[in-house]
């Protein structure tokens, strides 16, 4: 891999914004389980915080772009 | 297992792959929904009066007073009793007729005879009411924890600066206790989350279904109705929600800590 790509690699897969989007939808997912007025927003509730929770897990290994 | 349809008191039954079918039942029973709802509202009433409450006894207790001690040690009593022995004499307390609860309430004002256990208005209440007095001591001592640690010469030189007692409290002593505090609401959100014992003793998740918070419905589902795989789903919906919540709180914190 030559060496442009390979920054625009680590550009991308930066661990601080992705874990952001990731912590948002867990947050979006668990606001969806717990609130009372729709139940389509609770039945699929789950999906994003899994999604969610996964995503976290991958993209906290990705490096820090604050180093 | 969550993805059968095991039942533990049926050891000879064949037991069936049923892939995510346990999944989609439990996400689209309104019954669920409920004690999802009656868990956010013991969650969110139970963090918000912990935080407060603790808070507000760390930053007296963190006065030099005749009596610190020993009133520290009195107000975390609580926390060092058993759930089950807290429910039982707190049903006491609630007693319409003898427990001294309404007695209380009705020297402050007339309401008459009521009940808190029994009544579908106050009964979630009743459950936020135990959990707060029993846990806030917890918050309160990791606060307490955070507030000591802060040095003497921070207010000192904000003194200089002619900083008010409002602004040192904004600056200095709110930022150096809110990742101790968010700590403290962690392990209170996660406990509180997957709460049973408290409440099964309290009220068993009545009147009606009003105080069945998730983890006594998961329990009626596993060992009552002993529908094992179905109940394992539930269980790992809940771990799984827990287990994301407490990445983005131990990403918060650290993040807090860094400034």
């Amino acid at each position: 891999m030559n060496p442009e790509n390979k920054s625009l690699l680590r550009r991308i897969f930066v661990k601080e914004p992705w874990e952001n989007i990731a912590s948002a939808v867990i947050i979006i997912g668990v606001v969806m389980l717990l609130q009372p007025y729709l139940m389509v927003l609770y039945t699929y509730s789950f999906n994003f915080i899994l999604g969610g929770t996964l995503t976290f897990l991958i993209v906290s290994h990705f490096p820090s772009g604050k180093s | 297992m969550s993805f059968t349809n095991f039942y533990a008191n049926k050891p000879g039954m064949e037991i069936k792959f049923v892939g995510l079918k346990n999944y989609i039942k439990i996400l689209n029973k309104e019954d669920i929904w409920e004690t999802m709802q009656a868990t956010a509202h013991f969650m969110f009433w139970t963090l918000l009066l912990q935080a407060l409450i603790g808070l507000g006894l760390a930053l007296l207790l963190n006065k030099k007073f005749k009596g610190n001690e020993i009133l520290t040690t009195i107000i975390v009593l609580p926390m060092m009793l058993s759930p089950a022995v807290v429910a039982v004499f707190w049903t006491y307390i609630y007693q319409p007729q003898t427990g001294i609860f309404n007695y209380m309430i009705n020297f402050f004002y007339d309401f008459g005879e009521f009940t808190m256990i029994g009544d579908v208005q106050l009964a979630p209440w009743s459950i936020v009411l135990v959990d707060t007095w029993m846990w806030t001591p917890f918050t309160m001592l990791i606060c307490l924890a955070g507030l000591k640690s802060i040095p003497n010469y921070l207010y000192e030189a904000a003194e200089v600066d002619r900083a008010n007692k409002f602004q040192q409290f904004l600056h200095i002593t709110l930022p150096s206790v809110l990742p101790f505090l968010l700590l403290a609401l962690l392990f209170r959100g996660i406990e509180n989350f997957k709460m049973f014992d408290l409440v099964v003793e309290l009220t068993g998740g009545g009147p009606g279904s009003t105080t069945e918070v998730a983890s006594i419905n998961l329990k009626r589902e596993a060992f009552e109705k002993w529908r094992t795989g179905y109940s394992s789903a539930f269980a790992v919906i809940m771990f799984v929600t827990i287990f994301g919540l407490g990445n983005i709180w131990v990403k918060v914190m650290n993040k807090i800590k860094d400034k």
